[in-house]
């Protein structure tokens, strides 16, 4: 059994203020576990996207980081309310982001295939109503 | 370790173990141990801000006396940008005048170098699509990323510092025309801060500066200001001397490299708000951007902790002077991109990226530490009070994970400690033997009877 780490972070709708420190800590973590700094950068970057999805997009959730010396695994979890496509949402420059989103620069609909991009694994499940899941990892030695 | 050499350093008699210090430190480099503000080689920046901060003057910078130019038979004085802002009233060919007179042949302005890198580094974006670029002018920011951003070592560009180039320039010149050897030639960078000092003692991206020693502004200051009076303002400048258009010059202050470079750029200076920056960078944050100008220094090199002036009254010396200067570019383009296809302008060896943060080079026992770290740190009242001599219960929580604290160094955790004992002590003072004791609950044979 691999020596493991788990966190979770909760992530409030809408509060643009703290929006990306679940990300900032993640980082920090990955940075103090020596992690080869291409792998902190991918992840890094996922998990800013993948919180402030939740930000904008979601009515609140989670950010969990499962950390083992061989993956680097991020869970964005959020109670609603999900996503209609999941095959439109993964299209580049798609987003339902409002106007006022816009304006502060997020909404470009780079969000998920950024985080598709920049993954190893990448899985999402959405249902309307009633959530939507995200799971990716990094394997650390591979990259 | 690889980068040993710092110029910051402690005096200790003047130290007062006072954690002015290691609250101000942004790379969380300082520790106050036996009273005295010990600085971590390997975390260190230069930046200087502990010299900055420090009430008793504790912390200086290691630097050549202006003494040693006479070893060498030809003496150039490099001069920054910031080292013109220094003096409200003085025209730059008085101070080239001045600097002469404390013994130097020969005066070049750094601000040419910055000319060079201002067409090479348009080059360089044009070659090269990553974005966005980071300048590599200021050594603090170099080292910065080397040590806690080397995710980011590839944005950096390539291209060496200022001072670096017109060095070559200079040596290039007087050994053509004087006929010295580059041994003979004494090149010394005036300098506002202690980075720099380090760069030329120790750079990170080649073998050795083409700079011979460094001095410092504040040691010159005094005896420049006393020279200036008697030197007319109309006074002419040599022939020789490597001079600068307020291209190059306005590379002295914030906001000052970019304005003849093409693109979107952001200036930013002040190590903290630099950090806040590579922090937003790193998380993919700034897409729109080309080309980041970060500084350490408030200002820019105008506010370095070597620099007497006060730093805004500097800058606004600094535009001023630029003003009157010839706009420029001074320089043949073609010349340029010639020595840049060349290759003269790039580093000679890439940044080592140094992973400071890593608690251990093991990942599996690395994870077991910050395990440690985080029972520690909620034992840990988390005050930040830095009485400990770490700059903060979390910094603590990690030096007693990595083994250089213990969670007594902490006031609160001591008196904790002290006040169990005492209720020990209370206890057990309250407890009487047997034979003084009143008579347990059980019938004797006395009793009976």
């Amino acid at each position: 059994m691999p020596n493991s780490l788990t966190y979770s972070f909760a992530v409030e709708a809408g509060d643009f203020n703290k929006g990306g420190d679940a990300a900032g800590k993640i980082k920090k973590i990955l940075k103090l576990a020596g992690l080869p700094s291409t792998v902190i950068r991918r992840a890094a970057i996922i998990a800013y996207e993948a919180e402030m999805n939740i930000v904008i997009h979601s009515v609140g959730g989670a950010l969990r980081l499962n950390l083992n010396p061989e993956r680097v695994e991020l869970i964005a979890k959020d109670s609603g309310p999900g996503i209609t496509d999941v095959s439109l949402a993964m299209q580049e420059g798609y987003s339902t982001a409002s106007d006022e989103i816009r304006a502060l620069g997020f909404g470009a609909g780079m969000g998920l295939p950024n985080i598709r991009h920049n993954a190893d694994h990448f899985a999402i499940e959405s249902q309307v109503g009633v959530g939507t899941t995200l799971e990716v990892y990094i394997d650390v030695n591979v990259s | 370790m690889q980068n040993s050499f710092h110029s910051v350093r402690l005096l200790e008699d003047e130290c007062k173990g006072c954690t002015n210090c290691i609250k101000h430190c942004p790379t969380q480099a300082i520790r106050v141990y036996q009273g005295k503000a010990r600085i971590i080689n390997h975390l260190c920046i230069d930046c200087g801000e502990c010299i900055r901060v420090c009430p008793n003057y504790a912390k200086q910078t290691v630097i050549d006396e202006l003494a040693i130019i006479s070893e060498y038979p030809y003496k150039v004085a490099l001069l920054a940008p910031s080292f013109f802002s220094q003096f409200p009233n003085a025209t730059v060919n008085q101070v080239h005048q001045a600097v002469k007179e404390l013994g130097f042949d020969m005066v070049a302005q750094v601000g040419l170098g910055a000319e060079h890198l201002n067409i090479a580094i348009n080059q360089w974006m044009q070659e090269n699509p990553l974005r966005p670029l980071i300048s590599s002018a200021c050594p603090t920011i170099v080292r910065l990323v080397q040590v806690r951003f080397d995710e980011l070592i590839d944005h950096v560009i390539p291209l060496e510092a200022p001072i670096e180039i017109t060095a070559s320039l200079v040596r290039e010149q007087v050994t053509k025309e004087k006929g010295f050897t580059s041994s003979e030639v004494g090149v010394f960078f005036i300098s506002p801060c202690a980075a720099k000092v380090s760069a030329i003692k120790q750079p990170i991206t080649k073998n050795s500066s083409g700079i011979t020693g460094a001095i410092s502004m504040r040691e010159v200051y005094g005896v420049i200001l006393g020279k200036l009076s008697s030197i007319p303002a109309d006074i002419s400048i040599s022939k020789q001397d490597l001079v600068a258009s307020s291209l190059g010059m306005l590379w002295g202050k914030r906001d000052g490299e970019g304005v003849a470079l093409k693109g979107t750029r952001v200036s930013v200076d002040g190590v903290y708000n630099v950090i806040n920056m590579l922090e937003d960078m790193a998380m993919g944050k700034l897409p729109e951007v080309d080309y980041l100008e970060l500084q350490a220094c408030p200002g820019g090199c105008v506010g370095g902790p070597l620099a007497v002036q006060n730093p805004f009254i500097a800058k606004t010396r600094l535009e001023t002077l630029c003003a009157q200067l010839p706009q420029g570019p001074l320089l043949e383009k073609a010349d340029i991109l010639q020595r840049y296809r060349q290759g003269d302008y790039y580093w000679k060896l890439p940044i080592q990226p140094q992973s400071s943060l890593s608690m251990d080079g093991d990942i599996s026992k690395a994870l077991t530490m910050i395990r440690q770290r985080e029972t520690i740190e909620l034992g840990l009242p988390g005050l930040d009070c830095g009485a400990c001599g770490s700059p903060t219960c979390q910094c603590l929580a990690e030096d007693i994970a990595r083994g250089m604290a213990s969670e007594n160094d902490c006031i609160f955790r001591l008196r904790e400690s002290v006040q169990s004992v005492a209720a020990n002590l209370w206890r057990l003072s309250k407890q009487v033997p047997p034979t003084l004791a009143s008579q347990p609950d059980f019938e004797t044979i006395d009793e009976e009877e």
